[in-house]
């Protein structure tokens, strides 16, 4: 691969890298607001009552009960975070897409949610595997996922589909309604382009105002599909 | 300040609920709003002496209702709620006219004291405006 194509990825990499980490910093930092407020509305209660009023304990105990479940918010969101900036750790390795597209589903969510799009995957039941990057994989996830959401609408869902194939593995990306407006769409479907050929795969796409956006990307090199509940090495 | 009315703007129904007590408990009359357009609709029916408005917000943000909220009334006083406050962001808010930016998880105190200097600009703006109005109806009628 030449050197500018190589920077090309590296920088593209690190602004999803950037974007991922930003995104679940500002969930972690909601659950963190959440509980100092529970925490604030003890120490009123507890206030109340050295002021004589009598302590309401199912209100103590909502409380609490409340405060464990923003923990329970924030720690989810702290193994996404984990998992995610562990995928760089391996350069080529044996990628589950079913879980690696839920993975990404899931650390995509507040995109969506921002811009009132649904994410929803279509997964097959036995996971194709691919020899891969982790990261490299999850990179062209995000990079479909975010031409999805530039080309969706309000209220629109997004399908993020796998399927086996008897080479490899495809990957889809569907939008629910026409576009409108290619935009800057055209540029990021040529940079996945770029990003699925540096894996040896193919892009197929559905760009045009009128019609619902559709990306089909095509990775070679699937292992017989790996039986439900074997981890990853 | 025992009956300023407040109106929260939040996307995060336990942050809302949870600071809409709160402050309940302070004295405040609080109304809530889950999205920018919810808060758009109430502030058409009711006059608020503060609003509390998170940033980032599905749909309508915060930057989006701020705007057109001081476009219903160029003298709302709107507190800007934020995960992260920079300079940059400060300077955006300041520059559409919001009161100020304050950074989440914030302190209660500093949140009421905010309110308490919004409601004394309403009232002071409110002043303003009549002391105009009645500086024009003078001078129409030349005395």
């Amino acid at each position: 691969m030449d050197d500018a194509r190589e920077q090309l990825l590296r920088e593209k990499g690190l602004g999803v890298f950037g974007a991922i980490t930003a995104s679940l910093s500002h969930e972690i930092n909601n659950v963190f607001a959440i509980i100092n407020e529970l925490s604030g509305l003890l120490d009123d209660f507890f206030h109340a009552a050295e002021n004589g009023t009598q302590l309401d304990m199912e209100e103590l105990r909502g409380t609490t009960k409340r405060i464990a479940t923003q923990v329970e918010r924030g720690h989810e969101y702290v193994v996404q975070l984990n998992r995610f900036a562990h995928t760089a750790d391996e350069k080529q390795t044996t990628v589950r897409l079913n879980e690696t597209v839920e993975a990404m589903a899931i650390l995509c969510r507040r995109f969506g949610k921002l811009r009132q799009v649904e994410l929803e995957t279509s997964l097959p039941a036995t996971s194709p595997g691919i020899e891969a990057g982790a990261f490299d994989v999850q990179h062209l996830i995000f990079r479909g996922i975010d031409i999805a959401l530039d080309a969706s609408r309000q209220g629109d869902v997004i399908q993020i589909g796998v399927e086996s194939q008897d080479d490899g593995a495809r990957l889809i990306f569907a939008c629910s309604s026409a576009l409108e407006s290619p935009g800057e769409l055209e540029s990021k479907r040529d940079f996945l382009t770029v990003l699925v050929a540096a894996m040896q795969g193919s892009v197929e796409a559905i760009i045009q105002t009128g019609q619902p956006v559709r990306l089909e990307v095509t990775l070679p090199h699937s292992l017989v599909p790996l039986p439900d509940g074997v981890a990853l090495e | 300040m025992s009956s300023s009315k407040v109106l929260l703007v939040d996307d995060e129904i336990e942050f809302l609920e949870t600071l809409a007590a709160r402050l309940k408990t302070r004295g405040l009359e609080v109304s809530v709003a889950q999205t920018g357009g919810m808060a758009v609709e109430k502030v058409q029916e009711k006059s608020f002496d503060a609003i509390l408005l998170d940033l980032a917000m599905p749909g309508m943000d915060g930057i989006d209702t701020l705007k057109r909220l001081r476009e219903l009334n160029p003298d709302s006083q709107v507190i800007l709620l934020t995960g992260q406050a920079t300079v940059k962001k400060a300077t955006e808010v300041m520059r559409l006219g919001a009161l100020d930016l304050l950074e989440k998880p914030a302190d209660i105190e500093l949140v009421v004291e905010k309110i308490e200097e919004a409601a004394t600009n309403k009232i002071r703006l409110t002043e303003k405006r009549i002391e105009e109005k009645i500086s024009d109806i003078l001078r129409k009628k030349g005395w």
